[in-house]
């Protein structure tokens, strides 16, 4: 058993003001390709595990859910997140 | 009564994401989102082979039309996060709020999504123009039926909190179908940057 409280609107809104922040700044990212240069995807990828990981343990507000239910949610974005940056650096190194 | 059914709902709301059971709901979504998963590797292995070909035609994709998809999805996210923490303090009428602003705004996301079809396919791009385009109109066409699923649940609850006492089985559901509304948010995260961001724009 947790002792975690809801999270209030107040911390609902910061975690949404981070996604809102970390979509443009991946989104301006990938159309400035120059400024990441070859890495841009991995960056892109990386910002995308970290917004589904907010939404995992603050929306869906898994950081009070048992241990099991964490660690399923958890490595399905890490091997998500893994599987499509191993296969895009694979590719690029002419796989 | 409304004040008995507000009693109710905050003493017995116990949400169901710290229960010690297996809630239902996170089984379909986990297995789901396996699902989604296998399609990913599927579209990265397809890309391998034919790289050029995905990044000229995810090229032709619209970026601005991903990012204002992603954010109608997160805002309508964190409108059902507070119908959540409405629903287990008891407030009926501020659930069936955010519930209605939460379907308003998760409305745009269909909106946009068909005016993005009707573009392409304006432009006779379809599932047979090639292995990316099949590729396209799959994931985002299996995402956008969990889209519709996710709404008809948000229209639902909001019927329900409006015509029954919300107590503690209400709270639940509630909570099993913002969990639900999530999950389409979450499988958004990353269908937008794999079919959007990946190669050189």
């Amino acid at each position: 058993m947790t002792t975690h409280a809801h999270l209030s609107p107040r911390a609902a809104v910061l975690v949404w003001a981070f996604l809102v922040s970390a979509t443009l700044g991946s989104a301006w990212l990938a159309e400035h390709h120059a400024f990441a240069g070859s890495l841009t995807a991995v960056f892109v990828m990386l910002v995308a595990f970290c917004k589904g990981f907010a939404i995992m343990r603050y929306f869906m507000e898994l950081r009070g859910a048992p241990l099991n239910w964490r660690l399923a949610f958890g490595i399905w974005g890490v091997a998500a997140t893994a599987l499509i940056i191993g296969l895009w650096v694979w590719t690029a190194r002419g796989g | 009564m409304n004040d008995v059914a507000q009693a109710q709902g905050s003493e017995s709301a116990a949400p169901i994401i710290r229960s010690g059971q297996v809630p239902g709901v996170l089984v379909f979504i986990i297995a789901d989102m396996i699902v989604f998963c296998m399609l990913f590797v599927g579209f990265m292995t397809e890309r391998m082979g034919q790289t050029a070909l995905f990044d000229q035609s995810a090229a032709t994709l619209d970026v601005r039309m991903g990012v204002f998809n992603t954010l109608i999805l997160v805002t309508s996210g964190l409108c059902v996060v507070l119908a959540v923490h409405a629903a287990h303090a008891g407030r009926r009428e501020a659930t069936r709020r955010w519930l209605l602003v939460s379907f308003l705004i998760g409305a745009g996301f269909g909106v946009t999504k068909l005016l993005e079809y009707s573009a392409k396919i304006e432009l006779g791009i379809t599932m047979h123009t090639n292995d990316f385009y099949m590729f396209y109109y799959a994931l985002t066409g299996a995402h956008f039926l969990h889209f519709i699923g996710g709404m008809i649940a948000l229209a639902v609850l909001w019927f329900m909190v409006g015509r029954e006492p919300l107590d503690g089985r209400l709270a639940g559901l509630v909570e099993s179908g913002a969990l639900y509304w999530h999950m389409v948010d979450l499988l958004w995260i990353f269908i937008f940057p794999m079919l959007y961001l990946l190669g050189p724009r």
